[in-house]
């Protein structure tokens, strides 16, 4: 996706987040959390990830909070994932649905991009003049860059003066719009128009900090390179030369800028000067134009400061890198294959993730495969790492690079398949087991009676409720009496009965009776006062055992109703059964997808390392000739002064 | 006979800068129809078996999930959360810049997922950054929940008072 499209969906996600307009940069967090979540996993580039979890929520009932952008937000990722269908799709069934005038206008900017995206100018365009004014900031600068790409595709080269009214919308993307001008400008032949649009982009301010000034450097640099490209062209070589050393040394374009800075010192004849950037050049990777260039340049340089001797020297050089290249070349082809390719495919970790090992994340820091041409600093890589960084340098060319992701997102759902896959065969153990674990203990609990256990409790407690109500009603203070009390009752009782047996008997005192109604009195006395808080504690205890014989009571029932549901196990063992129907299907198509996207990368593959070797072998022709020249010229020189032939140099290669 | 290099690959250098610039905004549609199709049907599939899964391993009735957002995130630059629940740990994060920017733009990071008895459990959360005056800043919060058989929902917010110019560091929980 370019650079612009990723920003402007940031700007769609961004404004998704927020309910109120908000300061640049400043977001407050998502008001639904399944939201939210989709949108941490977008911001850490894992798509599929984001994906997921936004279907899911959706499938769980709708987002609440944020109106129609959780659906402009999954549209957008569709688009950031490679799937334009399905976004348009999306984007259009925003459209006619009695939508706020933010969300069509949204919706009709990115049917704009993509569009554009995919060649239909004349649809692109139509999509463009829908949009009202309700766009946020950010969208309406990215609008506003869309019309300028527009007007270069569409309309006739324009001057900057005619273009100043599609220019005065532009905010942050002011520079990047300016410099496609230029380019338009220049690719039908006005240079000095292209001058004036790179001259009005490098006026435009940079900002202080952050991302967009690093974006806005890199715009910069490409500017700079472009117009000391053309200032070449129109033989202005000092304008060309302050342009080149402004382009910084570690941009992508330096390249193509140290050989317009050397080319533009060659042409007023400083050829020391232009010597240094082309020597730094010749260093990097022969991948790279700008470098295949300095196989002549730098020997023809010598040439022009009459040093035949170093141009010799620089030729043989040239030689012998080409030589090392072709090597390389023949060695890449014989080694390329799929397990090769998968190996540098994944190299790079998920997308947007860019997990490179510590090795090659060095030798990219020193920028432009510095490692490859010098043999020198291979002490700090193995081969294999200097291999599989030329395979990702490879990987990087723009005709290469869409076909290479394409086949890294393939991959990435695949691992993500095979990782549920083997996730899938432990749930479904794991079901498994819980069944039979459920079926072992419905039999023990069936052999043990525990759940008729709460039956007989509460018979029990039956019992003692109408043993507690005859005593209430009976007032049987007694029956509620502490236990001494109670023994001393019957104690009472048994003398009582006695001395009613012996009635007569002249041993018994006249008065036993009568003494032991009084014990009895006492007895009855003392029951009666705590028979009050004895009975509350009956009750209470009573309540609590209510209390605990209605949890036993539930807790059999749940056990109960556990047990007769077992066909829930079953209809998660039948889910599962599909899903894995379902996921060994997909993973059969994805490795079928994989397999010929595999071989159409390799295919092109070889086909651009072939090309890479034809062109390397027209630079390999021409140095030969021009050895051969200079050792024709040496020979010449030779016999027109001396009758002895000279000895040429000896270049060791 | 007088060398002469010509600057063969200058104009081919120009067309392709002159390409290059374009390239950011507008790139060849690459129709993979096939791809996009199974592309699809393999996200579809990965929702099903996110549902699954969260339904076999953390029932609803046991289930309880912690979540972190930070609004706006002006005055604390988070490095590190710890979660406890009842004193034990269960989640742990240190995050990296790019974890932080998708905090910062509106993202929500599901912390942790897992499963709780019911009844009475205490969470809480340890943050760990730099404050509002460049200092080391550490702070809890905790919260005593009821777990039921509904699913339990948090969320740890790290929000901007801007009357003190303090963050403040909170734990919600959502009615689901």
């Amino acid at each position: 996706m370019g650079a612009v499209a990723t920003t402007a969906l940031c700007a769609l996600l961004a404004l998704a987040s927020v309910a109120v307009a908000a300061p640049p940069e400043r977001h407050h967090a998502a008001q639904d959390l399944r939201y939210g979540e989709s949108l941490y996993h977008y911001y850490l580039g894992d798509f599929p990830q984001a994906l997921s979890v936004l279907l899911r929520a959706e499938s769980d009932g709708a987002i609440v909070g944020h109106q129609h952008y959780p659906k402009l937000m999954r549209a957008g990722i569709y688009m950031a994932y490679g799937l334009p269908d399905r976004a348009r799709s999306e984007f259009a069934a925003q459209l006619g649905q009695g939508e706020p005038q933010a969300v069509r206008d949204t919706a009709h900017y990115y049917l704009a991009q993509l569009d554009y995206r995919a060649g239909d100018y004349a649809k692109a365009a139509a999509s463009a003049n829908s949009i009202g004014h309700a766009l946020d900031d950010t969208l309406a600068d990215n609008n506003a860059l869309l019309n300028v790409h527009l007007f270069i595709k569409t309309g006739p080269p324009a001057t900057l003066q005619e273009a100043q009214t599609i220019l005065s919308p532009l905010r942050h993307n002011r520079a990047l719009a300016l410099l496609n001008l230029a380019n338009a400008a220049a690719r039908a032949g006005d240079v000095s128009g292209a001058q004036q649009y790179y001259r009005a982009g490098l006026s435009v301010p940079l900002p202080k900090s952050g991302a967009k000034r690093d974006e806005a450097l890199a715009i910069r640099d490409k500017t700079l390179t472009a117009m000391g490209y053309s200032f070449l062209q129109e033989a202005n070589y000092a304008s060309a030369k302050a342009a080149f050393r402004d382009v910084r040394l570690d941009s992508n374009l330096a390249n193509s800028a140290l050989l317009g800075y050397g080319w533009a010192a060659a042409s007023y004849q400083d050829y020391p000067l232009a010597l240094k950037p082309w020597q730094e050049l010749r260093r990097r990777s022969l991948l790279l134009p700008a470098v295949q260039e300095t196989l002549l340049a730098v020997p023809w340089a010598y040439e022009q400061l009459n040093a035949p001797r170093s141009a010799l020297l620089a030729y043989r050089e040239s030689e012998q890198l080409l030589s090392t290249e072709f090597a390389r070349i023949e060695q890449q082809l014989e080694r390329l294959n799929r397990h090769r390719l998968m190996a540098g495919l994944r190299h790079r970790g998920a997308p947007g993730q860019e997990h490179r090992p510590p090795a090659a994340d060095a030798l990219l820091a020193r920028g432009d495969s510095h490692e490859l041409q010098s043999w020198l600093s291979l002490d700090q890589v193995d081969v294999l790492s200097s291999d599989s960084h030329y395979l990702q340098t490879l990987l990087k060319q723009d005709a290469l690079q869409q076909q290479a992701q394409q086949l890294r997102d393939l991959l990435q759902l695949q691992s993500g398949l095979n990782h549920w896959h083997s996730k899938l065969d432990i749930y479904r153990q794991l079901v498994t087991d819980k069944r039979q674990l459920r079926s072992q203990r419905s039999a023990a609990i069936e052999q043990s009676g525990l759940l008729q256990q709460h039956r007989a409790l509460q018979q029990q407690r039956e019992q003692l409720a109408g043993e507690l109500a005859r005593i209430e009603r009976e007032q049987d203070t007694l029956a509620l009496a502490d236990a001494d009390t109670r023994a001393q009752a019957a104690r009472i009782a048994r003398a009582r009965t006695s001395a009613a047996g012996l009635t007569g008997n002249p041993k018994v005192p006249d008065n036993a009776a009568q003494r032991l109604r009084f014990y009895q009195g006492v007895i009855d006395w003392r029951a009666a006062q705590g028979f009050a808080e004895h009975l509350w504690q009956a009750r209470k205890t009573l309540a609590q055992l209510d209390a605990a014989l209605g949890q036993s009571r539930q807790r059999s029932q749940q056990v109960a109703d556990i047990l007769s549901t077992d066909p829930d196990l079953e209809a998660q063992l039948t889910r599962l059964t599909a899903l894995q129907t379902r996921t060994h299907a997909q993973l059969t198509h994805l490795e079928q997808a994989i397999h010929n996207a595999t071989d159409a990368l390799l295919h092109r593959l070889r086909q651009t390392l072939q090309q890479h070797h034809q062109r390397l072998q027209d630079y390999l022709s021409q140095v030969r000739l021009s050895i051969a020249r200079l050792y024709d010229v040496a020979y010449r020189a030779a016999q027109e002064s001396e009758p002895e032939a000279p000895v040429p140099a000896q270049v060791q290669p | 006979m007088t060398p002469c290099y010509p600057h063969r690959l200058l104009f081919a250098l120009f067309v392709f800068l002159l390409a290059l610039a374009t390239v950011a905004s507008a790139q060849p549609a690459n129709n993979t129809d096939a791809s996009a199709a199974l592309k699809q049907q393999v996200l579809e599939l990965n929702r099903d078996l996110l549902i699954l899964e969260e339904e076999l391993l953390y029932p609803a009735n046991s289930q309880v999930a912690v979540y972190l957002s930070l609004d706006v995130g002006e005055y604390f630059a988070l490095d590190a959360v710890k979660v406890k629940i009842d004193e034990q740990l269960v989640a742990s994060e240190l995050y990296t810049p790019k974890q932080i920017d998708a905090l910062r733009r509106g993202g929500i990071q599901k912390l942790y997922l897992g499963n709780l008895k019911s009844g009475a459990h205490q969470i809480s959360a340890f943050f760990t950054g730099i404050g509002p005056q460049g200092q080391p800043y550490k702070r809890a919060a905790s919260v005593v929940v009821d777990k039921t058989t509904a699913s339990l929902v948090l969320e740890l917010s790290i929000v901007d008072a801007t009357g003190k110019l303090q963050p403040v560091f909170d734990i919600k929980q959502w009615e689901l």
